[in-house]
């Protein structure tokens, strides 16, 4: 800590240096003959430059004085008088004066210069250590916290509040220290942080005890008499025109603290180093919200792309062949006319299916149909998932294999959308011509519903982001056409009816799981 | 222009078979590709006269498909999109698709477009000296574009434009095509100095912007200049 020890005022100085030269005289004056006036100057000499170098140039300029008038006094003729009977005595007493005076002024020159770089670096550590305190800080409240407790230690205080006013009010953001520092903000203290904002300026009320004599107008409460409780400092924390609040600081109880030599010079340059701090830790939040609008932005303009690709396609092959139906500048045969209507009627179905898929998973998301969880007998939920999905599966293997007395506890028919997703996702996204196997694992309270394909797997990067709506793989999404909806249909539904699902990929396999609470046989839950 | 040799690149295979019996209906030879690759040996083995391409295809987009068609060929090629699917839309154009088509549209449109596309390609075989439309008239070896009977007199930048449009007549020139190709690659972005010529061009031509007689905009894309007796 930068400190000027306290028990070193001057006037211990003189005192020393009166002791020390009547110490000297005491030792030497009866042993005048056989020393010699030039080895008593000599000690004298040492005694100046010794308290020069601890009391500095004014302690020692006195010293000086004492021990020259000493040394005349009671070493040099005539005895006990301060006259000199010889002239070279003259000159050496002088000569005396001078080099004591220099050397101890050269002396206090370089103690002081070493103080003032310990006190350097002590006050850049503190910023320092403010600085490293608040670089980790992401959120503003949690960031003037930090600048509350490390200035409260760096100060030797017994607490400190960030005060910010909000219309009229001034109230309390953020306190550290003792309990005192979170209470309210008192008429008298509101006036003195306006009077701060206004200023611009480091205010004290009281003596807050951080020995603040040079640079600062010490503002005594009417009444206060010194030495009274401990007075506080009102600092501005504030970036440019940006106000961000006054920082509260209250005085340590007792005066038994480290006072530093120019507190309010540091305070203010550790409340721009903490201003700048809450300021970035804002600019970073904004930053972040600002992504996340932009992370929304993005997902909107994906789901828009998405529903209007999914929309507009089918709808494209019914307007296709609608049109051409109209024309009237060709006769279709019945073979062409049987086509465009086996045309429109497919893709009427496959509207419908996106359709129903996005007011599905919006009233599950919405909370507007709520699941009715019944045992759901699971072999044939499977069995049926294998017929719905005949049109797409048809070329491949597929097998179930679940014992015939597996029951689970969901809404039927929300799980044989999950299902029937999942065989589709299959079939549209392993090799051609690969088995898809459905199978089932007991658990004690779970059932483990597998529908596993024969490969290529998943990317691994992709592999955490598959249940996210509108996620497509990257290769995926050249090789087939989805709406990126349909595992997160999944999920949505799996989640509904109280199971979760998660997905295993390696090279020759992908196996999705999901986990339902085992029911018995026709228990109804309501 | 009937007995035109069709290739229909699209891999949703409904609506692929639905543009093609169409397509035949009216008289044309059509070829089917449901993916990037058969498209490529397709316009090599079955030379079509034009392509019509789907920008979504599950081996490549239809941008890959321009760019390397483009490398060998200039047949007329006509993209087929889905709103959303405009920024790939225009690099379609801008990497020689000749036209576009949003999804879904009526076959009466696509035949239309067919029309013009065909002739574009007729057109770009024979060189021709003087490019008309309706009344405007424009000689390409005496620099001279009349209406009727009237002169008209673009400066030297307008008439490099109104050439440039219509030595590519019924084909979507995006802005930065036009504005590479009359001003240079430096003016590529400044589409504010395109639209500043084509209004001064138009009112020479005494054209209107919403019905556009001569040129015609499509909005945010482009401009193409239009053979009037194709009718739209």
């Amino acid at each position: 800590m930068p400190v000027r020890d306290a028990g070193k005022s001057p006037w211990t100085g003189a005192a020393a240096a009166v002791g020390g030269t009547a110490v000297l005289v005491a030792a030497l004056a009866p042993l005048r003959g056989d020393v010699g006036l030039l080895n008593v100057g000599l000690l004298f000499l040492l005694l100046t430059l010794l308290i020069s170098s601890l009391w500095g140039l004014l302690v020692g300029a006195f010293a000086a004085v004492a021990t020259n008038l000493a040394l005349n006094f009671f070493f040099i003729e005539p005895l006990h008088a301060f006259t000199v009977r010889h002239p070279q005595n003259v000159i050496g007493l002088g000569i005396f004066l001078v080099v004591s005076v220099v050397g101890g002024s050269l002396l206090s020159a370089e103690r002081e210069a070493a103080g003032r770089a310990r006190r350097r670096e002590a006050e850049t550590q503190i910023l320092l250590r403010l600085s490293r305190a608040m670089i980790g800080q992401t959120d503003p409240d949690a960031a003037l916290h930090a600048l509350c407790s490390e200035v409260t230690s760096a100060f030797g205080a017994s607490g400190a509040s960030v005060l910010s006013r909000s219309g009229g009010d001034w109230r309390v953001l953020a306190a550290a220290g003792d309990a005192a520092a979170h209470r309210p903000v008192s008429r008298e203290e509101q006036l003195m942080a306006e009077q701060t904002l206004a200023g611009g300026s480091t205010r004290l009320l009281g003596d807050p005890g951080f020995e603040a004599r040079r640079r600062v107008r010490i503002v005594r409460p009417r009444g206060s008499r010194r030495g009274d409780a401990a007075g506080m400092a009102f600092v501005p924390l504030q970036v440019g025109d940006r106000v961000l609040g006054v920082l509260r600081l209250d005085g340590p109880a007792g005066r038994d603290t480290r006072p530093l030599d120019e507190p309010v010079q540091l305070l203010s340059a550790f409340a721009g180093e903490a201003a700048l701090g809450v300021q970035r830790v804002e600019l970073a939040r904004g930053a972040a919200h600002a992504e996340v609008l932009k992370q929304a932005d993005e997902m909107k303009s994906a789901l828009m792309a998405s529903i209007s690709h999914d929309l507009k396609t089918p709808l494209a092959g019914i307007k296709t062949a609608v049109s051409s139906l109209l024309d009237e500048d060709v006769a279709w045969g019945a073979g062409d006319r049987r086509s465009f209507l086996d045309t429109i009627d497919s893709q009427a179905d496959r509207l419908d299916r996106v359709i129903t898929d996005i007011l599905d998973l919006t009233r599950i998301e919405s909370g507007a149909r709520a699941p009715l969880l019944t045992a759901v007998h699971l072999r044939d939920l499977l069995a049926e998932a294998c017929e719905r999905t005949s049109p797409i599966a048809d070329a491949r293997p597929t097998s179930i294999a679940v014992p015939d007395d597996l029951y689970v506890l969901a809404d039927e028919s929300l799980l044989l959308h999950a299902i029937v997703n999942l065989i589709e996702n299959a079939a549209k996204y392993s090799r051609e011509g690969g088995a898809i196997r459905l199978g089932a694992v007991r658990g004690a309270e779970a059932v483990e519903v597998i529908v596993e394909d024969e490969g290529p797997g998943i990317d691994p990067r992709d592999l955490p982001h598959i249940f996210d709506r509108f996620y497509r793989g990257e290769a995926q999404s050249r090789r087939v056409r989805g709406s990126g909806l349909g595992l997160a249909i999944v999920k949505g539904f799996v989640e509904a009816c109280g199971g979760t699902v998660r997905v295993e990929s390696g090279p020759d396999r992908t196996r999705f799981v999901v986990t339902m609470p085992a029911a018995a046989p026709a228990r109804v839950v309501t | 222009m009937s007995g035109a040799r069709i290739l229909v690149v699209e891999d949703e295979a409904q609506l692929r078979l639905a543009v093609t019996r169409s397509l035949e209906g009216h008289g044309y030879v059509v070829r089917e590709a449901g993916d990037g690759a058969a498209a490529l040996r397709e316009v090599e083995s079955f030379k079509p006269d034009v392509v019509l391409l789907d920008l979504m295809l599950p081996d490549a987009t239809g941008i890959d498909i321009c760019r390397q068609l483009r490398t060998s060929h200039d047949t007329p090629l006509i993209v087929l999109s889905v709103v959303g699917d405009e920024r790939t839309k225009i690099a379609a154009l801008d990497e020689g698709a000749d036209d576009y088509l949003t999804k879904p549209f009526a076959m009466g449109e696509l035949l239309a477009r067919v029309r013009v596309a065909l002739r574009r390609g007729s057109t770009m075989r024979t060189q021709v000296p003087v490019i008309t439309s309706g009344a405007l008239s424009i000689d390409l070896e005496r620099r001279r574009v009349t209406i009727g009977d009237r002169e008209v007199r673009p400066t030297p930048t307008e008439y490099s434009l109104l050439k440039y449009l219509a030595t590519h007549a019924g084909k979507v020139l995006t802005h930065p095509m036009i504005l590479r190709a009359v001003w240079g690659e430096a003016y590529a972005a400044d589409s504010h100095l395109l639209r500043t010529y084509i209004n001064q061009l138009r009112n020479k031509l005494g054209d209107e912007p919403a019905s556009g007689r001569y040129i015609r905009t499509d909005a945010g894309v482009g401009y193409r200049f239009v053979e009037q007796a194709d009718g739209f």
